[in-house]
C-alpha cells in the first residue's frame, strides 16, 4: 500500500510558524505521531495536499506536573511517556493506565496524547478518564486561543470542534479532588494491539464510606464518549460496594448505551459488557477504599 | 557396548550408532545457521531483492464475489506515464492449480469471478507508486450474480436457484467421496454407547509475516525464466508454470531465497509468480510484485472450514467400536488441494486411537468466498478438533477420566489401522502420561473452582506422504554431497526452509554422518537448477525425507573414505567410526585414528573429486482401496497437549494460562528448534481456539483482511509453555526423528474447548470459542458477575 496522494511537508519550529501555515495552507492535516494519519494515507481515506508536522513545536511539548496545580500535558506528549511517568501514575493512575493499553510498545512510542483526541475515535482509550479527571483541552489558532472541557470536545464518531487552522495546544488536568478515585477499564479481545469492544472510567467521591459524587464515560458504545446520567444517579448517596448498588449502575449504564454491531463485537455483547465493565469497576474500587 | 548386543540389534537398527544414539550433530540444540544474519536484517527475502532495471506490477483485483466481467478498459491506465504493460485473463488461456487433474484456477478471471479480491488484470510500471495509481483508472464492468456465502447453502442454491459457480459442476460440489471400513451401522446399533454430535471448526488463515513476492527475470535472448519466488514447493510450481506459461522446464528456473513463514499458505502458485513471468517475457526487464496484507487475505489458500457430523461408539469399558463421520467441507472459490484435504480429513480419524470400523461421507462444495488450501495439519485439525471433545464427552458418560479413555484407546507400535495406514512407531501413551503427570492433570481435572478448568487432547500427523501429487515413481528427494580441501562439505538438497530450520537439520544431519562440525556445512537449496529434486515442504515431510537422502549420500562418500582411513591407521574399512573430524577405529579409537582433512585430501589426490548422491522415495504399501492412499506416511508424530484456562466470568474472555505439552517426535535433531515448532503451534492455535476468523458480508466481501480486525494472539497472550519431549526413537526413520510441527497445532484448540467445559461446563462445539459465546453461556446459567 503506496501514499499516492502528492502532499507538500512542513515541519515548522514555532508555534507562530505553525499557526501561520495552518491559517493558510488549504487542505492541510496535522502530523504528530502519525499512527491513525498515515494508515489514512495509506487506505486513501483522506487526500491532504500539505501535511504540518507539528512535534518540533514547544509549546506542544510541554510538561509540568506541580503539587496543588495539576498537570499540563503539551498535546504531544507521547502515550509512552504517559504510561512509565511517575508523576502522573501517582496523581493519575487510571489516564495513566488507560495510555499505556494504547495498542502496542510501537505504537505508543510513536502515538500522542492530542492525536488520540484529535482522531476523535469512538473507541479511543484516553477521553473516558480524562473527562472523569475534569480535564480540559486548550486549542489554538492564528491569533485565538480557547479552553474547553475534554468533555465538550469529541461530538461523533472522528468529529470534534476543531475549526479550520485549529490545532490541541495542551491538556490540562485539575489537581484530583480529595477522596476521589478513578477507574479505567476496558473489553478486548486479547492483550495487545486492541481496539476496545468497549470502555469505561468511573470517578467516585467518598465521605465517611458513601459516594458523594460520581461520574461515569463510556467509550466504544456510542459514536462519542457517553457520560452518564444514570450511572451517577444509581450511585450518589449510596455505600461504596453496595452490591445492590452496583448493580443499579450496572444496568443503568446498559440503559444509556446505543451501542453497534461490526466485526469485533455485536450490539448485545456491548451492552452486556459496559454493565459487566461498571459493576467489576465498582467492585475493585471498593476493594481500593474499604481496604 | 557389549559386541553380541550390537549383532541382536543389528536387523532393527540401521547401525550401532543408532542404538547407542551416540550422536554428536544430531540432537544440538543449536541455533539457526542464518539466524544471526536474518535478525540483523542482511539476508535478503525475496521483496527485498532489485534487479537492474527492474520494474514493478500491481493485481486488480475484484470488488465483487460472484460477477461476469462484461469489459475491461484498460485505455485511461495506460496513458498514464510510466505504465508499461497491461495483462488480462485472456492472456492466460490455461488454467493451474496444485493438484494436476482438478486444476481450475486462473492466473486472472476470464469471464467472471468468482470472489471478492479475485486477480482481474494486471498493471507493470516503472515505480510501484504508479502501477497503483494506474489500478485505478482501470474501468472494469461487471454484472452482478447471486452470491453464495454459507457452505451449507452451497447444494440447495445450485439446484433450486441455479446459482453455479463452476459451470462444470453440479451442485456446486467440487468432489465428494466416501470410505467404509467395517458394517459401521450394525456396529454402531450394537455398541454400548453412541456419542452423536455436531462440529463446526472455522476458517482461518496461516498469517505468515512475509507477503507473497514474485520477481521474474525472463532472459529474452535465451528465452530462458529465471523467477524468485516465495514458494513452499518450487518444483510444483516449476510444473504449473510451465503450463501456463507453455514453456519447458528446462527453461524455468525457480530460486526461492528466504521465508518468511508459509504453514501451506505458500503451497501453491502465487498469481504473482505468473503475472511478473509474463510481463518480464513481455517487456525484458525484471518484474517484481508483492503482495499486500488484504491480498494475503484475498488469495487466502487457509483452513477448510467443515461442518462435521459424528456419531462415535464405545462399549462400556470405553473402547471405540467405531465412527461415522459425515463432513461438509467449505472450499471457496476454487479447488487448490481440495480433494486431498478433503481426503485427510477422512483418513485422519483413524489415529492416534484404534478404531475398528470408520464410515466416511465428504463433501467439498464450491462457495464465494476465499479459496482454502493447506493449512498446517491439513485435514487433521478439524476432524481432531471434534474426536477430542468427543472423547471427553464419551469419558464423562462412562465415567472414565479424560487421559484414562485415551490411555485406553491409544495406539501402540506397529499398528495397522482399517484403512491400511501402517504405524512403525509410536509413543503416543507415554505423551498423554508425561503430560497428565507434569501438571497434575487427574488430581485438577473436575475439582478446580467455577471459572478454572483444565482440558487434555491428543494430536498426530503424518511424516510424510507415500504419494506425489501427479503419478510418478522418481525419488521424492534427492541430496548430492560434495567434499573438497577448498570447501569442507558442501550438500546439494532441493527442500525448501520456510522458516522452520531445514537448512540447518539438513547441516546437522550431514554433519552426523560424515563426522563434521554442522556448522562447517554449506547447504544448498531452494533453487531448482543448483540444488537437486525435492518436492517441497508439506506434510511434514521434509526432515523424514531428506534425512534418508542425505544420510545415503553421506554414507556413499563415508564408504569410499573409510577404505582410505583404514589404510592409513591399519584396520578393516568396516571398523571405521567418523566423528569430529576424526576417523576412528571404533575398536582402538584411542591407538588408531586419523585426521579428517588428511584422509579426504587423500582419496582426492588418488581419485578424483568426491561427489555422492542419495535418494529417498516413501515405501507403498499393500491392501489400499477407496482413496484410503491419502494419509499414507512412512511415520507419524505423537503429541498431548494439556490446557489450564481461566474464564473471566465479567466478560467470558478466556484466559489460557498453561499448555503442558509432551511429543513424541522421536530423536529430535534439534531439539531447539524443535520447541520452537511447539511454541508456535500453541500460539497458532490459541488465536485458532479463540480468536480467528474470516468473515465475510452477505455479498461475499471479506470483512476482515487485515490484522487490525482478524485478530491473532500476540506474545501477551501466550500462556506458561511447559513443553517436554518425551524419550523416543523411530527406527524407521534416518536419525529416529519424525514430525514436529504439524501434530502439535491440532489438540490446542480441542484442550482449550475442554478446559472450558471443566470450568463452566459450557460444552463448546463451535469455533472459535468467542467471548460473547462463553457469556452468554453463563448468562444462560446466572453465574455471570
Amino acid at each position: 500500500m503506496n501514499i499516492l496522494t502528492p502532499f507538500e511537508y512542513f515541519a515548522p519550529e514555532t508555534l507562530d510558524e505553525a499557526l501561520e501555515l495552518l491559517a493558510t495552507k488549504e487542505n492541510a492535516k496535522v502530523l504528530a505521531g502519525g499512527t491513525d494519519l498515515m494508515i489514512q494515507l495509506k487506505e486513501k481515506m483522506i487526500h491532504p495536499a500539505n501535511v504540518i508536522d507539528v512535534t518540533h513545536i514547544p509549546e506542544l511539548n510541554e510538561f509540568k506536573v506541580e503539587d496543588g496545580k495539576g498537570a499540563v500535558l503539551g498535546a504531544c506528549t507521547t502515550d509512552a511517556f504517559c504510561e512509565f511517568s511517575e508523576e502522573l501514575k501517582a496523581k493519575y493512575p487510571a489516564f495513566a493506565y488507560a495510555a499505556g493499553e494504547i495498542g502496542g510498545p510501537q505504537v505508543r512510542e510513536m502515538g500522542t496524547i492530542g492525536g488520540n483526541l484529535a482522531n476523535s475515535g469512538p473507541s479511543a482509550e484516553t477521553p473516558a478518564s480524562l473527562i472523569c479527571y475534569g480535564a480540559d483541552v486548550v486549542l489554538v489558532k492564528k491569533g485565538s486561543e480557547r479552553r474547553l472541557p475534554v468533555a465538550d470536545f469529541i461530538t461523533g464518531n472522528r468529529k470534534n470542534v476543531l475549526e479550520e487552522g485549529e490545532i490541541i495546544k495542551s491538556i490540562i488536568l485539575p489537581e484530583p479532588a480529595p477522596n476521589t478515585y478513578v477507574k479505567y477499564a476496558y473489553v478486548g479481545m486479547r492483550s495487545s494491539m486492541e481496539i476496545d469492544i468497549a470502555n469505561m472510567a468511573i470517578s467516585l467521591t467518598v465521605e465517611d464510606g458513601t459516594i458523594k459524587d460520581a461520574k461515569c464515560v463510556m467509550g466504544s458504545v456510542a459514536i462519542r464518549p457517553l457520560i452518564s446520567e444514570a450511572v451517577p444517579k444509581a450511585l450518589i448517596g449510596t455505600k461504596v460496594g453496595d452490591e445492590a448498588a452496583i448493580k443499579a449502575a450496572g444496568e443503568a449504564a446498559q440503559s444509556e448505551v446505543h451501542p453497534i454491531t461490526d466485526v469485533r463485537a455485536s450490539a448485545n455483547y456491548r451492552v452486556d459488557v459496559i454493565g459487566a465493565l461498571a459493576r467489576r469497576i465498582l467492585r475493585e474500587l471498593a476493594e481500593e477504599i474499604n481496604g | 557396548m557389549a559386541m553380541n548386543k550390537m549383532y541382536e540389534v543389528s536387523n532393527r537398527y540401521h547401525d550401532y550408532k543408532d542404538y547407542t544414539r551416540e550422536y554428536t550433530e544430531v540432537g544440538r540444540s543449536i541455533p539457526r545457521l542464518d539466524g544471526p544474519l536474518k535478525v540483523t536484517g542482511k539476508l535478503q527475502y525475496t521483496d527485498d531483492l532489485t534487479l537492474p532495471r527492474m520494474v514493478y506490477a500491481k493485481i486488480l483485483r475484484s470488488p465483487h464475489a460472484h460477477a461476469i466481467i462484461k469489459n475491461i478498459d484498460f485505455s485511461k491506465a495506460l496513458e498514464l506515464d510510466g505504465v508499461l504493460d497491461v495483462l488480462q485473463g485472456s492472456d492466460f488461456p490455461i488454467d493451474y492449480g496444485i493438484v494436476a487433474h482438478s486444476a481450475n484456477e486462473q492466473v486472472l478471471a476470464r469471464d467472471k469471478v468468482r470472489m471478492w479480491g479475485e486477480p482481474v488484470a494486471a498493471v507493470c510500471a516503472m515505480t510501484e507508486e504508479i502501477a497503483e495509481r494506474a489500478l485505478e483508472l482501470i474501468d472494469v464492468e461487471y454484472e452482478l450474480l447471486p452470491v453464495v456465502v454459507d457452505g451449507r447453502d452451497a447444494e440447495r442454491m445450485a439446484n433450486e436457484e441455479g446459482v453455479l459457480i463452476h459451470e462444470d459442476k453440479p451442485g456446486n460440489i467440487a468432489h465428494q467421496g466416501k470410505q467404509q471400513y467395517g458394517d459401521v451401522d450394525a456396529i454402531l446399533a450394537e455398541s454400548d454407547l453412541v456419542i452423536e454430535q455436531e462440529f463446526y471448526s472455522s476458517q482461518y488463515h496461516q498469517s505468515f509475516i512475509e507477503p507473497q513476492s514474485a520477481l521474474a527475470d525472463y532472459d529474452v535472448h535465451k528465452n530462458k525464466l529465471h523467477l524468485y519466488a516465495t514458494c513452499q514447493v518450487p518444483h510444483y510450481t516449476h510444473q504449473q508454470l510451465a503450463k501456463v506459461l507453455q514453456m519447458p522446464m528446462k527453461d524455468i528456473r525457480i530460486t526461492v531465497p528466504l521465508l518468511g513463514g508459509g504453514f501451506g499458505g505458500k503451497g501453491v502458485a502465487s498469481t504473482a509468480d505468473f503475472i511478473t513471468s509474463k510481463f518480464s517475457s513481455r517487456i525484458g526487464r525484471p518484474v517484481k510484485c508483492t503482495y499486500e496484507r488484504s491480498e494475503v487475505f484475498a488469495a487466502h489458500q487457509g483452513r477448510h472450514p467443515c461442518y462435521m457430523k459424528f456419531k462415535m461408539g464405545f462399549d462400556k469399558e470405553g473402547h471405540i467400536t467405531a465412527v461415522d463421520f459425515d463432513n461438509l467441507m467449505v472450499g471457496g472459490a476454487y479447488m487448490s488441494w481440495g480433494v486431498v484435504v478433503l481426503f485427510y480429513t477422512a483418513s485422519m480419524t483413524h489415529l492416534p486411537y484404534v478404531t475398528p470400523a470408520a464410515k466416511f461421507s465428504g463433501k467439498r462444495v464450491y462457495t464465494n468466498t476465499g479459496t482454502c488450501g493447506a493449512h498446517r495439519g491439513l485435514g487433521g485439525a478439524q476432524p481432531r478438533f471434534a474426536m477430542e471433545i468427543l472423547m471427553d464427552m464419551a469419558a464423562e458418560k462412562l465415567g472414565m477420566t479424560p487421559l484414562q479413555i485415551r490411555l485406553l484407546n491409544a495406539v501402540e507400535s506397529g499398528h495397522t489401522c482399517r484403512s491400511m495406514m501402517y504405524v512403525p512407531h509410536t509413543e503416543y501413551k507415554k505423551t498423554l502420561q508425561t503430560a497428565a503427570d507434569n501438571c497434575d492433570f487427574e488430581n485438577k481435572y473436575g475439582k478446580l473452582p467455577f471459572g478454572k478448568g483444565i482440558g487434555i487432547s491428543g494430536g498426530y500427523y503424518i511424516s510424510g506422504t507415500s504419494y506425489t501429487l501427479y503419478l510418478s515413481y522418481k525419488p521424492h528427494t534427492v541430496a548430492n554431497v560434495k567434499i573438497e580441501g577448498e570447501n569442507n562439505v558442501v550438500l546439494y538438497c532441493g527442500a525448501t526452509d520456510i522458516g522452520q530450520g531445514a537448512d540447518t537439520v539438513m547441516a546437522q544431519m550431514a554433519a552426523e554422518t560424515l563426522g563434521v562440525r554442522s556448522e562447517d556445512v554449506k547447504v544448498v537449496s531452494r533453487d531448482t537448477e543448483l540444488a537437486t529434486f525435492d518436492l517441497g515442504t508439506f506434510a511434514s515431510r521434509v526432515t523424514y525425507a531428506t534425512g534418508w537422502a542425505i544420510r545415503r549420500a553421506c554414507e556413499a562418500a563415508n564408504q569410499l573414505l573409510f577404505p582410505v582411513a583404514a589404510a592409513i591407521m591399519g584396520c578393516r574399512g568396516q571398523e571405521v567410526g567418523v566423528k569430529d573430524y576424526q576417523f576412528y577405529s571404533i575398536y582402538e579409537k584411542k591407538r588408531k585414528n586419523v585426521d579428517w582433512n588428511e584422509v579426504v585430501d587423500q582419496y582426492i589426490s588418488a581419485n578424483g573429486p568426491l561427489i555422492t548422491s542419495g535418494q529417498f522415495t516413501p515405501p507403498r504399501r499393500k491392501g489400499i482401496q477407496q482413496g484410503g492412499n491419502i494419509g499414507h506416511s512412512p511415520t507419524f508424530g505423537f503429541t498431548t497437549q494439556i490446557a489450564e484456562v481461566e474464564v473471566d466470568l465479567y466478560t467470558g474472555l478466556v484466559h489460557v494460562v498453561k499448555i503442558t505439552e509432551a511429543g513424541d517426535l522421536g530423536q529430535p535433531i534439534n531439539p531447539m528448534s524443535c520447541e520452537g515448532q511447539v511454541h508456535g503451534s500453541i500460539q497458532m492455535g490459541l488465536g485458532n481456539a479463540l480468536l480467528e476468523e474470516m468473515r465475510y458480508a452477505d455479498d461475499g466481501r471479506l470483512l476482515n483482511p487485515s490484522f487490525h480486525d482478524y485478530k491473532l494472539c500476540g506474545t501477551m497472550d501466550m500462556p506458561e509453555v511447559d513443553a517436554t519431549i518425551v524419550e523416543s526413537y523411530d527406527p524407521s526413520a534416518p536419525y529416529g526423528g519424525k514430525e514436529s510441527g504439524e501434530g502439535p497445532i491440532q489438540p490446542t484448540p480441542p484442550a482449550i474447548f475442554n478446559a472450558v467445559y471443566d470450568a463452566i461446563g459450557f460444552r463448546c462445539t463451535e469455533q472459535p470459542l468467542t467471548q460473547e459465546k462463553v457469556l452468554n453461556y453463563l448468562k444462560s446459567i446466572g453465574k455471570n458477575l
